[in-house]
């Protein structure tokens, strides 16, 4: 069994939800990333970094700003493998990243690469369910867990994404980019409940969760919860105020 | 509807904005069979955009090199370019799905001024993203929105220019795409975009064939545009890819040459990728970041190209080459001049080309080359007046 199945396996039995916590890899800094990097990893049940492109189309102002910070770092996707070899341990690793990048390395030679540094699965938030078979085709052959998404904006698509999915689904909680814009819309609620009829695998919300009091929300509804936009906005207030909000978090998830 | 043009094309979309991208290729696959539809469309075509646009035999012009050219003058449409062909029809589809909200990215601002110019002829709300170094470049267009009634998102991430303004036009479609058509401006993007701007421009290549036959007795033997996204270009090829004796020369705006850095020749020096939900050639680095573009012209200045061209380059039915800034100053020079033309730097890439192998002699005096001109150069007067000294003729 792979590392993400496992840990929703291991989460179900204590009655616990997933902590999902993204970072974008080469922010704040080139030198400071790998450090904060590993704070989250040590509070997440599953650490997803995102690698940073030029041009986000499916992220919102601060995902986008730390990306450009990143990439203005100079990072490489070298530079994420060789540090997620550095820290790894048994807790699962997601990436988040842009066809683009995937493709310009190789589609294949993308995934090999991964799995030789013990990426678990990957996320392409551009990658449509019509233009991910060749994707995960990829995946499959070397063992790395293809993460879909699916969207509020279709329960159709969902449910038929959802028959197929594997690891965990990550269900985009509303409608835009990633980061809190307003209120999390109250249709999301049925939709993870009309969703959970059709899939076992497991639902992680994600987009504009913020705290602990959107975490509680979703805590029946959900096996796991995402949060991007809340911890970057935590790097910026500092290794403390970060700390603190992952201890918040997951603690509340924690909570039966 | 085949999402793919060969190996190109696709739907590279967030989750989110699938469920918009299918409705609309749902609406426009009913809608182009509909009588009534196209009927409306061709009206609006006729009496408000002024079509069909003349054909004109470049007499000075062609004197003047020893080849005889043809203009095909999108320029003379109202709003001044071909995009106006395009809005009309997509600011129908929209309408017919009952969008209240346009929105649309812009480079030069001919895509943003012809988008505005539909939502105040339909009546509806319009918004228009454009990069903050193209708003400075086209200040008289970003007026002319706004007089039109639209709002301008000026647009200050990235690199500040056309592919920025796409993103950002992404992002805000996937948050109100239940009321808001997203038109989109040129023949890139995700499927079925490609498609329906090929659709709504393929009039410029249908009348440009039936005016040089009925002029010349014959098909031409060269038909040149320039490219950007592609959108006058396939548009104008789109009728002569059959024929096969037609040499079809797609002009891309090199900057200060393809192989310099500065440049925004994506065919010319790009690779394949997968950008702004298609794969297709992009300028990009070694771990596929985009990279930025220079083209004097604002509307070349983008690091894609509609995923047919990247098909049309690979099965080599089209030839596309870059012309420099400086290249396409000059040609807007000679054009003015020589005519009282003033094309717009857009398409003085495509004229700088023919005037290029007019003087190396490619050309036999018995040859006939149409050259789409695109769009009309007033907007582009204060860029050319940076470099032009009046004694370059």
């Amino acid at each position: 069994m792979n590392l993400i199945d496992e840990r929703f396996e291991r989460l179900k039995k204590e009655g616990k939800k997933a902590f999902i916590g993204y970072v974008t890899f080469g922010y704040p800094s080139f030198e400071e990333t790998l450090g904060f990097i590993k704070l989250v990893y040590s509070y997440v049940d599953i650490l997803e970094i995102g690698f940073p492109f030029s041009d986000p189309i499916a992220d919102g102002e601060i995902i986008q700003k730390a990306s450009i910070k990143a990439l203005s770092e100079g990072v490489k996707l070298s530079h994420l493998f060789e540090s997620i070899e550095k820290f790894k341990k048994d807790k699962p690793v997601v990436l988040m990243l842009y066809a683009n990048t995937v493709y310009k390395r190789g589609i294949d030679r993308f995934f090999e690469s991964s799995k030789a540094c013990g990426v678990d699965g990957v996320i392409i938030p551009d990658v449509s369910f019509e233009e991910s078979f060749e994707f995960k085709e990829a995946a499959e052959k070397f063992g790395v867990t293809y993460i879909d998404l699916v969207s509020i904006s279709s329960l159709e698509r969902a449910k038929m994404i959802g028959k197929q999915s594997k690891g965990f689904l990550y269900c985009v909680s509303r409608k835009g980019v990633t980061g809190f814009k307003g209120q999390i819309e109250d249709r999301i609620f049925t939709f993870l409940r009309e969703l959970k009829t059709v899939t076992p695998t497991p639902l992680a919300v994600g987009f504009g969760i913020k705290g602990k009091e959107d975490v509680q929300k979703f805590k029946d509804l959900a096996d796991g919860i995402v949060i991007g936009s809340a911890i970057i906005t935590k790097i910026d207030e500092g290794k403390d105020k970060l700390e603190d909000f992952l201890k918040e978090i997951s603690e509340s998830l924690k909570d039966k | 509807m085949d999402r793919y043009f060969g190996r190109f094309g696709g739907m590279y979309a967030p989750e989110t904005l699938m469920p918009a991208l299918l409705e609309i290729e749902e609406e426009f696959c009913k809608l182009v069979k509909d009588e009534k539809f196209n009927q409306e469309y061709e009206y609006y075509l006729k009496n408000y955009v002024g079509r069909p646009s003349p054909l004109y035999f470049a007499k000075n012009l062609s004197e003047h090199l020893g080849v005889k050219i043809y203009l095909k003058r999108e320029d003379i449409n109202h709003t001044g370019a071909h995009k106006i062909n395009n809005c009309i029809g997509q600011a129908l589809l929209a309408k017919h799905m009952g969008k209240k909200r346009l929105i649309a990215e812009t480079g030069a601002g001919q895509h943003g001024v012809a988008t505005a110019t539909v939502a105040a002829l339909f009546g509806m709300e319009c918004e228009i993203f454009m990069g903050e170094e193209d708003a400075k470049r086209q200040f008289h267009n970003v007026q002319r929105m706004k007089m039109l009634g639209s709002k301008v998102r000026v647009v200050n991430k990235g690199s500040k220019t056309l592919k920025d303004a796409i993103n950002e036009a992404m992002r805000d479609w996937s948050e109100t795409f239940e009321y808001t058509f997203y038109l989109f401006g040129t023949a890139a993007g995700p499927h079925p975009f490609p498609t329906i701007v090929k659709y709504f421009q393929s009039v410029i290549g249908k009348e440009t064939k039936e005016q040089i036959k009925s002029l010349e007795g014959r098909l031409p033997d060269y038909v040149f545009a320039c490219v950007g996204g592609g959108s006058n270009a396939i548009g104008i090829f789109s009728a002569f890819l059959e024929d096969h004796e037609v040499k079809l020369i797609g002009v891309e705006g090199a900057g200060e040459g393809i192989h310099t850095g500065k440049t925004a020749a994506t065919l010319c020096s790009g690779s394949v990728g997968i950008l702004h939900g298609a794969k297709t050639y992009i300028l990009q680095d070694e771990e596929g970041q985009i990279q930025n573009t220079h083209s004097i012209s604002a509307g070349l200045d983008y690091p894609g190209v509609g995923p047919e061209h990247a098909y049309l380059k690979e099965t080599g039915r089209v030839e596309y080459v870059g012309a420099t800034d400086k290249e396409a100053v000059d040609a807007f020079l000679l054009l003015t001049r020589l005519e009282g033309i003033i094309p717009a730097l857009e398409s003085s890439h495509a004229l700088a080309e023919v005037i290029k192998r007019a003087k190396m002699g490619l050309f036999k005096s018995s040859d006939i080359i149409v050259v789409n001109l695109s769009g009309r150069g007033d907007k582009d007067i204060n860029t050319v007046l940076e470099l032009w000294k009046d004694d370059e003729l």
